[in-house]
């Protein structure tokens, strides 16, 4: 990669990285960011990121948030999206098998890919007594929290998770030693039983039971989770139940995704 | 890396030149014409752009083709997103696909609020409603939930001038004082039910025990007779008639006609239960496309 930064006109690279960034920064979220909010969350120049959002706003990708300031998110992702998900094999091949296993627990279920500090949701199937409290395809969470996240950081090699675990304790400021005890609960879950729970990680009374999964002939990485919205869940009685039909249906997903090449 | 100042244009876009191509690039409004534009990012997502629902693959001289960029100037942006981990690339046949992280550059928010997987269902609602609207000279929307509230996604006027206003896209109502709201909470599962009242009640603890009243009656009635009716008040009130739309594996949906001089005889004997089969119909139209 430095390979490339140093040769191929590093400074236009830099100048789309950056702009994906200020994209990025909104989380998949609704909520209307204004340019010093946008500016902390990146920690780009205010007079870059000024520049940045008013090419976003030109190109439909935000909108201005009623007459605030503030921007949202427009219509133009939508479409890059939706491109990606009607072309995607990967998304196409295990959706029968999510599909089957939410239906079966009554759960939704995400598979997602590390992003920075983030897991990225790249398919989800919601079961049929799952309605509307869901989250979806493209929904960004953190990574150190949820059980996704931390499952995903298990299936990693060695030394990659301790790079990324001190990156991520770095950025938790105050919060690190609380988080890394809850990072470290989970990894000895996933010893144990294969799987980690956890309650209340992204969104509170909803838990997410995960595991690791390697797709493809490349073996990347991703995160296969269980979850659902209850107002008093049992965590250890889901997590037993939903535990062994969880990990029958990673072996089937990484079975029919065997051939698949490259990055998801 | 030392932070580089971003080259600025004062330019548009190329615009795209491939006939039957659906631009990505929006016009820009005419005040906006000639604002300062971050060139190397907007030819990025023009890249990015160029890809549609029905491309796996494109290679260089399409995508130069879509966004009327020199073929040079693609191979050096493609590069770019190749490596910033947006592009997948194909060294074997020299073709890109879009990666997965493109989807968190908003998809996530967009796609959750539109409510709709793909764009047949969304044109056979379409149709469905406007015919509706037609047929019974009504006005007919499409709202889902948004946090706390409904929002309306999709409306179709009727062709006959009406004396109200239809309600626009993007109009908001409370889930817990509207009869919309009570049609989409009485098709959701009593967990999820209870989940969002327990939220809403601690949103408005002050007139909860009237809103919770009313509410509870709105949903029992949609459960009884599968639509619920909030009769205009005094002459020229608006009356809606709310019927809930599940299609598997989307958020809920509710199917909502509006009209003015709706009695409620025509109302329980006609207009509810022809909703009901309209809602029905985009059901069962939505299966197949669901298989793929």
């Amino acid at each position: 990669m430095s390979a490339v930064h140093a040769g191929a006109l590093p400074s236009a690279l830099l100048t789309v990285e950056r702009g994906l960034q200020v994209l990025r920064a909104f989380r998949s979220d609704r909520t209307p960011l204004g340019n010093a909010e946008l500016v902390r969350r990146t920690g780009l120049p205010k007079a870059t990121v000024s520049r940045l959002t008013s090419t976003l706003l030109q190109l439909g990708y935000l909108r201005h948030a009623g007459s605030s300031r503030e921007f949202e998110l427009d219509a133009a992702p939508l479409a890059i999206g939706h491109a990606y998900v009607a072309g995607s094999d990967l998304v196409r091949t295990c959706r029968p098998v999510m599909q089957a296993l939410a239906d079966r627990l009554g759960v939704s279920v995400a598979l997602a890919a590390g992003n920075g500090q983030d897991m990225l949701y790249v398919a989800y199937r919601a079961g049929n007594r799952v309605a509307t409290l869901r989250l979806g395809v493209g929904s960004v969470l953190p990574m150190a929290p949820t059980a996704i996240g931390r499952a995903w950081l298990w299936g990693l090699s060695e030394g990659e998770r301790s790079l990324k675990l001190a990156a991520l304790m770095h950025a938790a400021g105050p919060r690190a030693a609380s988080l890394d005890s809850g990072i470290r609960a989970s990894f000895g879950e996933l010893q144990g039983t294969g799987t980690c729970a956890v309650l209340g990680g992204y969104q509170r009374n909803a838990f997410g039971v995960a595991l690791p999964v390697r797709i493809g002939r490349q073996r990347v990485v991703m995160g296969l989770s269980c979850g659902r919205a209850d107002l008093q869940p049992d965590l250890a009685k889901e997590h037993r139940r939903i535990t062994p039909a969880l990990k029958d249906a990673a072996l089937e997903l990484e079975a029919a995704l065997a051939d698949f090449d490259g990055q998801p | 890396m030392q932070p580089q100042s971003i080259e600025v244009v004062r330019s548009r876009l190329p615009v795209p030149a491939a006939p039957g191509i659906a631009l990505r690039v929006p016009a820009l409004p005419a005040e906006r014409r000639g604002a300062p534009m971050v060139a190397p990012f907007a030819r990025a997502l023009a890249l990015l752009g160029a890809f549609t629902a029905h491309d796996r693959w494109l290679t260089n001289r399409e995508i130069a083709q879509r966004t009327g960029l020199p073929p040079t100037t693609v191979t050096r942006i493609a590069q770019s997103l190749v490596l910033l981990g947006h592009l997948g690339y194909d060294a074997a046949l020299r073709r890109y696909r879009l990666a997965a992280p493109v989807l968190a550059l908003g998809y996530g928010a967009v796609a959750s609020c539109q409510a709709h997987e793909t764009r047949d269902v969304q044109r056979t609602t379409r149709t469905q409603m406007q015919a509706f609207a037609d047929r019974y000279e009504l006005n007919v929307h499409l709202g889902v939930r948004d946090r706390l509230d409904m929002i309306v996604v999709e409306a179709c006027r009727s062709v006959q001038p009406t004396r109200l206003q239809a309600l626009p896209v993007g109009a908001r109502e409370g889930l817990a004082a509207s009869s919309a709201g009570w049609a989409l909470l009485a098709a959701l599962p009593e967990a999820e039910r209870f989940y969002l009242l327990e939220h809403l009640e601690r949103r408005a603890p002050r007139d909860w025990a009237r809103l919770r009243r009313r509410c509870v009656e709105g949903i029992a009635q949609v459960q009884r007779q599968g639509f619920g009716v909030a009769m205009g008040e005094g002459e020229g009130g608006r009356t809606m008639v709310c019927v809930p739309l599940s299609i598997e594996a989307q958020a809920p949906q509710v199917l909502v006609c509006t009209g003015a001089a709706l009695t409620r005889a025509r109302v329980e004997r006609e207009i509810g239960l022809r909703l009901m089969a309209t809602a029905d119909a985009i059901r069962q139209a939505a299966r197949p496309e669901k298989q793929s």
